[in-house]
């Protein structure tokens, strides 16, 4: 499940960014990748990314895989790389230094020509695979026919789980983007008082996150008297007085998404509302002290889920209660056997419908976990 | 927003045509985060989340639709006005299969590429025969417009040419890049833009079309926009390129543009139902060879003279040998890279009818002064 709405086109401000991810920090995570190569025995690693999951090569190279390429490759070498491979580079190569790390290398048939390089550093080797998963059927086929008679090995799961482990400069990236998102609340209490119906609400708060500086928006909002209401791309609706307005507000940021998901009255306060707000509040305080890392992502789950009945609260199944968040709105972990690591940032949903699906509250807070417990990242930044 | 009553039982009754033809007994449409206009086409659903199906049967049974996101599934039957909304879990693939029994094969998938191997195994191995690829048949069925998607059209090139007026409007020394861009973008959404596929380029030495950089607008910059609306899908994109000087027009830009204003009118010229589309690519190449910049009329400086957008798209490029028909609707834009000036931009959208064409972009194509404010 995730909360990403239609492809992401990132046109905001998309530069290197160098005070946050510095180069020695990217030159570190290569580093890291050439270790686990050398740990699983591989000589050359691909790593094949689309517009809606670009984590991998992100982390590699700071390359967005944005609408217009959308489909990248990073082939590593143990000594040589990253080399970046995109569709329709020629768009790109002229000022691709001003958002990565590393060049483009100019090639008319992107996916042959980096999957050749990949062979080329892994000579009689093995070549490690990362993303054949999100291979489209006929990428797929292509993969096996330019890597056929050549051991290859997938060890997506692996790559995800390094990269899990936040680095300082991926921390202090989310903490921007989420400060943004957290200003995008602010300006949406301050809307929710005016005319404007939920689409000019987004509307807003995407064109002053941008004046901000933000790479990109994803801003799902719900509104409804009572019953249950679930954020979803923004339509017309008018809140009026008494109404319940759910808002969920990601703002990408040196390509990291930051995320704050909030349940807001209009107009008149709610004391039942405010009653079941407390709750959630206070059973959102308690989590932290209630998750370590080196569990599973399904024991971080129970461990809020047995928080929020303890409170009276009982979570809904229809939304992820917790998932990983970082280069993209949903990466690794993902799946309740997923490990849950060290610095590892999660997204965690609270929401709630009531005994008989009569009012919902909600809110959506960024958690990083450490072998001490939880720190919240909402409200730090 | 819902379409008009009938729009979509017209969209079934094309596919369910060609199906007839393609002897297919159901579509599967399939729908991810990078390709999410064919389920809105089917279902009239805005993709939320990972990915979304929707089975028709050739039979006139009405379609059902199935979503990734359980949470947004009263949104999804309230948009689509399905009775048969489903939730994508363990026993999806069986359900497929059910459907294929009950109302004939084999299925033929709409964006079958698009999906991953494991699906289409897992899925071929419940209905235990191969299903066959009918992405071309419904890119075919979606090519002519109706006219109500015609409407969103119109609509979304209004947006397309309120969004450059904003642009020339705020546009001011030192103001950079993003600022500009948010500045279209929040025109075009506050007028309904569902999306904006939007590039830019502020500098003297363009060679193409950019992510915003940062770069401060200064005196003499050109400044190249390339807007594309969307209005509820992004089939229904109108895009409007063109290009804006800060300060004064130098003559040698002027003399340049007016090479792409001549093509662009030219070509517009020679376009109605029956004419071949690679006739526009050889008129603009032509008069633009003939200006001296021939050698960029190809890769990597040209890879086409205009398009169509999302489901149903066309491609205007020398070797197609496809023709024009009433109701298509595209991007014409000789844009052009000028050694001496850089990259220019000119393009408008049309819409194509028997005799000729409905040129939607109001904006005149010639190259906008800032005053330096």
């Amino acid at each position: 499940m995730s909360f990403v709405k239609l492809p992401v086109l990132s046109h905001g401000l998309t530069i290197r960014h160098e005070e946050i991810v510095s180069a020695e920090t990217i030159h570190e995570r290569n580093g890291s990748a050439r270790a686990l190569m050398q740990n699983m025995g591989l000589d050359a690693l691909a790593i094949y990314r689309d517009g809606a999951t670009n984590g991998p090569v992100c982390y590699l190279t700071n390359y967005p895989c944005y609408r217009l390429g959308r489909r990248a490759f990073a082939i590593l070498g143990l000594e040589q790389g990253p080399f970046l491979y995109t569709a329709e580079p020629s768009r790109n190569i002229p000022r691709v230094r001003l958002f990565t790390s590393c060049d483009l290398e100019n090639a008319r048939d992107y996916f042959s020509a980096a999957c050749s390089q990949a062979k080329h550093l892994a000579g009689s080797g093995t070549i490690g695979l990362v993303g054949g998963e999100r291979l489209s059927l006929s990428d797929a086929a292509k993969v096996e026919n330019e890597f056929s008679g050549v051991a290859l090995k997938d060890i997506s799961e692996n790559f995800y789980a390094m990269m899990a482990a936040k680095d300082g400069s991926s921390l202090k990236a989310t903490r921007k983007a989420l400060k943004l998102a957290e200003l995008g609340c602010g300006i949406m209490d301050e809307e929710v008082a005016g005319a404007k119906d939920l689409w000019h609400m987004a509307a807003v708060i995407d064109y002053r996150s941008r004046l901000l500086g933000c790479e990109d928006t994803n801003i799902l909002l719900g509104c409804a008297r009572k019953g249950k209401i679930r954020p979803g791309y923004p339509d017309h609706t008018q809140p009026k007085p008494g109404d319940i307005l759910v808002a969920y507000i990601a703002i990408r940021y040196a390509r990291h998404w930051g995320v704050i998901g909030r349940t807001l009255s209009v107009a008149s306060a709610n004391e039942a509302l405010t009653r079941k707000l407390n709750s959630l509040n206070e059973v959102q305080k308690e989590i932290a002290s209630r998750v370590r890392a080196n569990t599973t992502l399904a024991q971080v789950e129970e461990n809020i889920r047995v928080a929020g009945r303890e409170k009276g609260l009982v979570f809904t199944e229809d939304m992820p209660v917790v998932s990983g968040i970082g280069f993209d709105i949903s990466e690794y972990p993902l799946g309740p056997t997923d490990r849950v690591g060290e610095n590892t940032v999660l997204q965690v949903v609270l929401a709630e419908d009531g005994e008989s699906n009569d009012q919902t509250v909600w809110r959506v807070d960024m958690l990083q976990i450490t072998d001490a417990g939880g720190t919240w990242l909402t409200g730090q930044a | 927003m819902l379409p008009p009553s009938g729009e979509m039982r017209s969209r079934w009754q094309k596919i369910r045509e060609a199906m007839a033809s393609y002897q297919i007994g159901g579509i599967l449409v399939f729908s991810n985060q990078i390709n999410p206009e064919p389920i809105h086409y089917l279902a009239n659903y805005t993709l939320v989340g990972e990915k979304a199906f929707c089975y028709l049967p050739a039979a006139e049974n009405q379609p059902v639709l199935f979503i990734s996101e359980p949470w947004n599934h009263e949104r999804a039957v309230s948009e689509s006005g399905f009775k048969d909304v489903r939730v994508i879990g363990k026993s999806f693939f069986h359900e497929i299969a059910t459907l294929c029994k009950k109302y004939g094969e084999p299925l033929g998938i709409a964006g079958r590429e698009n999906m991953t191997r494991v699906d289409i195994v897992a899925l071929e191995a419940a209905i235990s025969r191969e299903t066959l690829s009918a992405t071309r048949l419904l890119e075919d069925a979606a090519t002519v417009k109706s006219p109500y998607e015609l409407d969103l059209i119109r609509a979304a090139s209004r947006m397309a040419d309120a969004g450059f007026e904003r642009a020339i409007q705020v546009a001011r020394l030192g103001l950079s890049d993003f600022e500009l861009a948010a500045e279209i973008d929040y025109a075009v959404r506050n007028m309904g833009a569902t999306e904006n596929f939007q590039m830019l380029a502020v500098g003297r030495d363009n060679t193409g079309m950019h992510l915003p950089n940062g770069k401060k607008i200064e005196s003499g910059d050109l400044l190249l926009f390339e807007l594309t609306p969307a209005f509820g899908s992004i089939t229904y994109s109108a895009q409007l390129c063109n290009t804006a000087i800060m300060g004064n027009l130098p003559d040698l830009v002027k003399e340049k543009y007016a090479i792409l204003t001549e093509a662009l009118e030219e070509s517009l010229l020679v376009i109605k139902e029956g004419v071949r589309m690679g006739e526009v690519v050889r008129i603009q190449d032509e008069i633009i060879s003939r200006g001296g910049y021939g050698e960029y009329c190809k890769p990597p400086y040209m890879q086409q003279r205009g398009h169509g957008f999302g489901l149903g798209s066309i491609k205007l490029k020398a070797e197609v040998t496809k023709c024009f028909e009433k109701g298509m609707s595209l991007v014409v834009h000789p844009n052009q890279f000028i050694p001496e000036t850089g990259y220019l931009a000119l393009g408008e959208h049309i819409i194509v009818t028997a005799n000729g064409i409905e040129r939607l972009t109001r904006i005149k194509p010639k190259i906008y002064e800032c005053s330096a404010k």
